[in-house]
């Protein structure tokens, strides 16, 4: 029982992260590939609930920061201008789920960009870009591992249970795949691709290369499991039954 | 008695005349030096600090060099060792830019500008001790102009199709015959290595002379003028030179150049790792630094001397594929040239760009805004009447819309440029993924054109597969490259701004210039090259700037600053904007006191 309650409390969480990631516009303050270029190489903005005189402010506040002078990347923090979080704002373009527009964001500030985790070198805001990013590198994985175990146990399933020339066909083919040497295989997949791939292609490309490169192995796995499974007493009392897979 | 009177006139007359040699003796620089006394050596005096001997330098190099052989030496690394271990007859001075005598000591022009007469410096000795003369330099001239050598030098000298040609007069005295009055060819000596007939020549005869000079080639069968030898090769880690006894210059108090005893080249894969080297003090001097890397060490600022020699020779810019379609360009290419070919297009992408934004952002402000190709840091050549406007989106978005674009609503409201068929205006920048500035330019670009509402990608490729796209099969839309003038004369760019070069990157290799522009550009560049004084050739060349920023077909962007840094135990560091930035001196480069018994 405990193990399972341990197991269910991560599942919150990684269902949790891919929430964020998938409603990432909204969570996300701004958009991640809008550039200021006054604010390059920003560290992570601090937020406070107590100011520089010792007053206490029930919003959290973050302090705008100034370049040093001489530097090109360090800052420091104006004590006199204040950046209170604001909450469900107003802010740039998107599209909820790639579909509804919306312009809602979870919190902003007023005047000036908040950046909770900081900017790049061309002012872009970290934390956008890390949930926009997020996006990509969670759903590239899952996605990935979908397509492979869906081939898999497909191949796996139907080489198991017919045997004869077909588990001949497809095991060798396994093989075969396992042989390849991907690492260049890609490349020479990339060349066949036109040069400019746009970003849900190249996202979608991915997952299918994922899902093409890893279907062999557990293709193997299934079978075995099928081989074995085909000849247990269930099976063939339900055989002798009638049943087929017709 | 009248003939005796005679014989003393006479030999007074020579005692007079030696008089004369020895006051002009004294009063050359040359005279001066204690070894002169006892040879007839004539040595080169620099001026300078006056440094220690001994000590060894280590310098990393990015990558092993190809080859020590001035011949076939296309990359930096092997350009910057055959640097130092070669001379030539006149060259360039890297602080002045203007040329000095090397081991020519003086040459005249005849007054029709095709004759120029060469005097060699007496005493020359190749590094393993054999002398030099005439009969070395027309065997060098021989083997630069051979067609089947291939070497990348016998571009600079030929004329209008026509090769100079070169008489030897005594062993001392070479004329050199130009087809056609040139401006400023004393500057095509400078990179003309001479090389030892006495090493060369059989190799010569049997056509493999191309291929010597490789790395592991034994010390005592290769030789040059410069000050520095080769010593010693480990493979993959460092090449070791050592002091050529034999180099012809001394400094003012006739110490015999040069004051190091050891150069090493070390080789080091990469820029952060040649940064930690220098900061371990593996390495004595390090350059072509980036930015950010030179704002960390600078804050070390007791222990290096950090210099910024200003902006180079670098240019870098984005242009667009203006070629000729053939029928295996892609229709898709051909379509989007049709917006390329279109002036005001490409006159609205150079006002959208914020060349500021890419000074400050990619090189941290260490570099100018470009808006021609020869940079602020080629004072003499640069165009003042250049325009140079500031970024304005209002002007390119005017731009476009004269040129038949209009804009379009894209679902969430921002707005996209169509051509006027209602095609979206959507391309690609190629550029080269081992830049990490470049990269950063095309990105700064891409948001810049969104802005007009053109739709960009950047695509990172590997240099040797970009280059092919865009000379060989011109698969590309836009691309963000880089170069340097190897000499800050416009005649060194002649591959760039000539409509037949190789570098004319946006239609390279034409066999007719495609445009009317670019047939008065050639004639211009043409015009400049035969021009005879500085004026002219500086009005011509002004006036081919400024068709070039007229009709846009690059679109200059920004140069970087040369950074460069040594420890302070380094003494006479002088960087300079010529290439090589650090060891252009390196035969007065010297270590301080300290330094000296550290390494001994």
């Amino acid at each position: 029982m405990r193990a399972g309650h341990a197991i269910s409390r991560w599942l919150v969480l990684l269902v949790a992260l891919h929430a964020i990631v998938i409603f990432a516009g909204f969570f996300a303050p701004y958009d991640p590939t809008e550039q200021e270029r006054k604010n390059p190489y920003l560290p992570p903005m601090r937020l406070h609930c107590v100011d520089s005189q010792g007053h206490f402010h029930l919003r959290p506040f973050a302090y705008a920061l100034n370049l040093r002078e001489g530097s090109f990347d360090q800052y420091e923090e104006d004590t006199a201008r204040l950046l209170p979080v604001k909450f469900f704002v107003l802010g740039a373009n998107y599209r909820l789920l790639g579909l509804v527009p919306s312009r809602w964001h979870l919190f902003g500030a007023d005047n000036e960009r908040i950046y909770l985790l900081g900017s790049d070198s061309f002012g872009r805001d970290q934390l956008s870009r890390f949930l926009y990013g997020g996006r990509i590198s969670l759903f590239t994985g899952l996605l990935g591992a979908g397509v492979t175990l869906f081939l898999g146990l497909f191949v796996g399933a139907v080489a198991g249970y017919y045997g004869g020339w077909r588990d001949d066909l497809l095991m060798r083919l396994a093989e075969l795949f396992l042989a390849l040497p991907w690492l260049y295989l890609l490349f020479a997949l990339r060349a066949f691709l036109p040069l400019a791939v746009g970003p849900l292609q190249a996202f979608f490309l991915i997952v299918a290369v994922l899902g093409m490169v890893g279907w062999a192995r557990p293709a193997r796995l299934v079978r075995g499991v099928v081989l074995s499974a085909k000849e247990r007493d269930f099976v063939r009392a339900a055989r002798g039954f009638g049943a087929t897979d017709g | 008695m009248v003939r005796t009177a005679r014989a003393n006139c006479s030999s007074w007359r020579i005692i007079f005349v030696l008089l004369f040699v020895l006051a002009a003796l004294f009063t050359l620089p040359v005279a001066a030096s204690p070894q002169q006394k006892n040879s007839k050596e004539e040595l080169l005096v620099l001026p300078g600090e006056i440094g220690r001997s001994g000590g060894r330098l280590v310098v990393s190099l990015r990558a092993e060099p190809k080859t020590l052989n001035p011949l076939n030496a296309p990359d930096i690394s092997s350009r910057e060792v055959i640097g130092a271990m070669q001379a030539d007859l006149v060259h360039i001075n890297r602080a002045t830019l203007s040329t000095e005598p090397a081991l020519a000591k003086s040459w005249k022009i005849s007054p029709d500008g095709l004759q120029y007469t060469l005097v060699l410096r007496r005493g020359l000795k190749f590094s393993d001790g054999s002398p030099m003369d005439a009969d070395d330099v027309q065997f060098t001239f021989r083997v630069y102009l051979d067609e089947k050598v291939h070497a990348p030098q016998r571009a600079l000298l030929i004329f209008d199709g026509k090769p100079i040609s070169l008489q030897k007069v005594d062993s001392q005295t070479i004329v050199f015959q130009v087809p056609k009055p040139y401006a400023v060819a004393e500057r095509m000596f400078d990179g003309c290595a001479i090389l030892p007939r006495h090493l060369l020549e059989k190799p010569y005869k049997e056509g493999k002379i191309a291929q010597l000079g490789a790395l592991t080639t034994a010390p005592n069968q290769w030789a040059g003028l410069g000050p520095f030898r080769l010593k010693e090769y480990v493979a993959g880690q460092r090449l070791a030179l050592e002091r050529n006894p034999y180099y012809w210059k001394t400094d003012t108090k006739g110490n015999r150049l040069p004051y190091l005893d050891e150069l090493v080249f070390l080789f080091v894969p990469s820029a952060d790792a040649q940064v930690l080297r220098f900061q371990s003090g593996e390495t004595d001097v390090i350059s072509r630094l980036a930015a950010e890397n030179f704002s960390v060490l600078s804050r070390q600022q007791k222990d290096y001397t950090m210099v910024d020699a200003g902006p180079g020779l670098e240019y870098n810019f984005l242009f667009f594929n203006l070629s000729d379609p053939t029928e295996k360009t892609p229709a898709d290419i051909v379509q989007r040239q049709k917006w390329f070919r279109d002036v005001k297009f490409r006159q609205a992408v150079s006002s959208a760009v914020d060349r500021e934004a890419i000074v400050r952002l990619v090189y941290q402000g260490r570099g100018a805004a470009l808006w021609g190709l020869v940079t602020p840091g080629n004072r003499r050549w640069a165009d003042e009447k250049l325009p140079h406007p500031p970024r304005s989106v209002e002007r390119a978005r005017e731009l476009v819309k004269e040129a038949g674009f209009s804009w379009g609503a894209a679902g969430n409201g921002d707005s996209w440029l169509q051509d006027s068929g209602g095609k979206p205006v959507e391309f690609s920048i190629i550029t080269q993924s081992s830049s990490a500035e470049r990269s950063k330019m095309a990105a700064l670009i891409q948001d810049d054109l969104k802005q007009l509402g053109m739709r960009v990608q950047v695509v990172p490729l590997e240099s040797r597969s970009l280059l092919d796209r865009v000379t060989e099969t011109k698969e590309y839309d836009a691309c963000v490259l880089g170069a340097a003038s190897t000499d800050a004369d416009p005649n060194v760019d002649i591959n760039v701004w000539l409509s037949s070069g190789g570098l004319h990157l946006w239609n390279p290799s034409q066999t007719h210039p495609a445009t009317p522009w670019e047939a008065e550009i050639d004639r211009l560049f043409n015009a400049q090259m035969y021009a005879r004084t500085f004026e002219e050739r500086k009005k011509l060349y002004d006036r081919a700037q400024e068709i070039l920023w007229e009709n846009q077909p690059m679109i200059f962007l920004a140069s970087p600053d040369i950074l460069t840094g040594a420890k302070k135990s380094v003494g006479n560091f002088r960087p300079a904007v010529l290439e090589p930035y650090v060891l252009w001196n390196v035969e007065q480069l010297y270590l301080r006191n300290e330094a000296v018994n550290a390494t001994r």
